[in-house]
């Protein structure tokens, strides 16, 4: 079968979502333009600025993009191509993308508070609390996950390990010459741009071969400096370089897949059981990003939420946006099914999804004239990159929670906190030596779902978030109710066996995290349901008041 | 009712916003929800440049808004920005010269009016800008 007639066919679908069951949740939720919105009633020109819907689409979509949409469904390919697709779709159009838009609106309506607000709004403070604490542990199991994927890359593509050095040296240079001495930002993006082709260069002649141990020694070392460091220095110079990769990874790609048409070799479906474990619940849960993600609540509610000029703009930048993500994980998918299973295989075994994924795209660029050892080490590059970013981001963010977390309990006792809690170095060194101490039992495939479940269990807990609102307005919230009662069996489901499979394997550590967004997410869960039924007991009393009147 | 007439002017102001956006995916979002943590911000450098723009902003809303269509973009924006910028510099028949300087001139933050840089990196001083924009915008 043709790849490019399965993403021709996906783009119909999304499509066809978009003007239909999109408009219904549009309808469902009321958006009413006449309505103003946080960016207007709260305008502020910091956080609240009202924002074109082209201008906001393209900052939402660039904050949703990133490697979890390339890495989970490739690594799912392994149940064959046929269910991750299905998932990808259906879980786009049917869950993720309710997901997304019922979180922005309730943002907006909740004068653009974050999910973490709304959550205690709905659920109460104890419900933010544990908020906090699984944060905290999901930024670990990322830093884990992504350390292992980026070690295994470098292990693979040795040319991407001395690329991705040299990356951080030229993406200093840049943050010190815009930032420090007033350079124009073009020309010194375009001088940044050539600098990593020539960084591509010498990695090819001079490959960095290390072990994987070593590499994730190396960068739990890069990440505790580069986490504390101020941000112009690293994070804000190569966050934006990525963002001219990112574009131009997605080109080469799509267009490299339209010239290169190729043909699906891999097993349309595997069997039920593989090495990941069962099709369900594994499969929904590895494929996070790109089918639902709990994290996009963050994005709709941290900032579009705050810049939403009006509110039927919700439709493109909720519904709209998370589509075009399941199109990118629709073409990661195809790099992985356009193998035959042999080959996915060894891939997988030889450096993992990224290196795959890097395989494929090199594969595309031969139509474009690109060398395939210049396309491999570049789509390697640009997604380490991607992962790097993601680590410097978890570790600064594991930082600053942990030293909220003891703040907030000592306030509440009365009493200061104990300044070795509070010390960023302390915090910083606790998020990426919990990390690292996971990435170096080397379990990928074991962590990666785990980190999925999360993901996940926070999308059940938005969902939740957004059925209660509903529900307190009296409206019908069945389109946010059934996904939830779906992702939570997922997550419960995922994580018990996870944790049970990681037990009889000997991975107590993994177990142990496991365990711990098990019992978060069963708290979480019975706290919400709490505050369900109240809601329904009042307005039963409600209803029997009015009826005795 | 009468449709409210289209604004004659376009000010964008480039600067970034506060979290991660591109590689930082997943967990960068995080900034959203906890962006307070102590009354510091994670990412202190950019909020100084949005706090320093905010103000800005609000000075154009109050002097402009009803002269010219006022946008806040991204430069990490990259489909939305560089064809805005091209799209504006020749809606204003900007000469070529100044046009280049435009598109590959800009440092940040940066307020462009018309196709014309006004102030960029550190000339953002309101009289400054205030002075620049009226030679530019009759009101």
């Amino acid at each position: 079968m043709s790849g490019l007639l399965i993403v021709g066919v996906c783009i119909a679908l999304f499509l066809i979502a978009y003007v239909t069951y999109g408009s219904y949740i549009v309808k469902q939720l009321d958006l009413d333009d006449n309505r103003k919105t946080p960016a207007h009633t709260e305008q502020d020109g910091v956080d609240y600025v009202p924002t074109k819907s082209p201008v906001l689409l393209g900052h939402h979509f660039a904050s949703i993009a990133g490697a979890s949409p390339i890495v989970g469904p490739i690594t799912a390919a392994v149940f064959g191509w046929i269910p991750a697709l299905i998932w990808i779709v259906l879980g786009n159009i049917f869950i993720g993308a309710v997901h997304d838009i019922t979180a922005l609106v309730a943002s907006v309506r909740h004068k653009g508070k974050s999910i973490g607000m709304i959550i205690q709004d709905s659920i109460g403070v104890s419900g933010k609390k544990l908020f906090n604490l699984f944060a905290w542990l999901t930024l670990v199991l990322i830093v884990a996950a992504f350390l292992i994927i980026t070690a295994n890359t470098f292990v693979a593509e040795p040319a991407a390990g001395t690329a991705s050095l040299l990356f951080i040296i030229v993406a200093v240079l840049y943050g010190f010459f815009v930032y420090r001495r007033n350079v124009p930002t073009l020309p010194a993006t375009i001088i940044g741009i050539v600098a990593l082709f020539a960084c591509i260069a010498v990695g090819l002649a001079f490959p960095i071969s290390l072990s994987q141990s070593t590499w994730v020694l190396l960068m739990m070392v890069y990440i505790v400096i580069a986490s504390i460091a101020p941000v112009w220095i690293l994070l804000q110079p190569r966050d934006y370089l990525n963002s001219f990769l990112l574009y131009s990874l997605m080109i080469g790609a799509v267009v490299g897949l339209v010239l290169t048409n190729p043909t699906i070799q891999f097993s349309g479906f595997s069997g039920f059981k593989t090495d990941l474990g069962y099709l369900f619940p594994v499969l929904f849960v590895t494929i996070a990003c790109g089918a639902v993600s709990g994290f996009h609540s963050l994005v709709a509610s941290g900032t579009t939420s705050k810049q939403l000029n009006k509110e039927s703009d919700a439709k493109l930048l909720g519904y709209g946006a998370m589509l075009i993500e399941g199109l990118l994980a629709v073409i990661a998918l195809i790099t992985a099914a356009m193998l035959i299973p042999a080959d996915y295989s060894n891939l997988m075994k030889n450096g993992g999804p990224v290196a795959l994924f890097s395989a494929g795209v090199g594969q595309f660029m031969t139509t474009l004239g690109i060398p395939l050892a210049i396309g491999k080490s570049f789509s390697a590059l640009v997604v380490s990159a991607f992962a790097l970013t993601t680590l410097d981001t978890a570790t600064r963010l594991g930082r600053f929670i942990f030293a909220e977390y003891f703040d907030q309990e000592a306030k509440e006792t009365g009493k200061a906190a104990p300044s070795v809690l509070t010390n960023k170095w302390v915090g910083t060194v606790a998020t990426a030596g919990a990390g690292g101490l996971l990435a170096l039992s080397g379990q990928w495939a074991a962590i990666w779902p785990i980190f999925g479940s999360a993901n996940q269990l926070l999308g059940a807990i938005a969902l939740l978030a957004v059925s209660v609102w509903l529900a307190k307005m009296g409206k019908s919230n069945w389109y946010t109710k059934y996904p939830m009662y779906f992702m939570f069996a997922v997550t419960f489901t995922a994580l018990v066996t996870l944790v049970w499979g990681n037990l009889t394997k000997g991975n107590y550590l993994i177990s142990i995290f496991g365990v711990a967004l098990l019992i978060l997410s069963v708290l979480l869960g019975s706290l919400a349901n709490k505050s369900l039924k109240n809601i329904a007991v009042g307005r039963n009393s409600g209803k029997s008041q009015k009826t005795t009147a | 009712m009468a449709k409210a007439k289209k604004p004659q002017h376009s000010i964008i102001i480039i600067r970034e916003e506060e979290e991660q956006m591109t590689g930082g995916s997943c967990c960068g979002t995080f900034s959203g929800d906890f962006r307070e943590f102590d009354g510091d911000a994670v990412f202190a450098e950019r909020r100084q440049m949005i706090l320093s723009t905010g103000s800005i902003y609000r000075r154009l809303m109050e002097e402009y808004k009803d002269y010219a269509e006022i946008d806040v973009v991204d430069p990490r924006n990259l489909p939305y920005l560089i064809p805005r910028l091209i799209r504006d510099t020749r809606k204003y028949k900007v000469p070529i010269w100044e046009s280049l300087r435009t598109i590959f001139g800009y440092r940040l933050p940066t307020i462009i009016c018309d196709g014309r840089i006004i102030a960029t990196g550190n000339q953002m001083d309101w009289h400054f800008i205030y002075k620049r924009l009226r030679d530019q915008i009759t009101v």
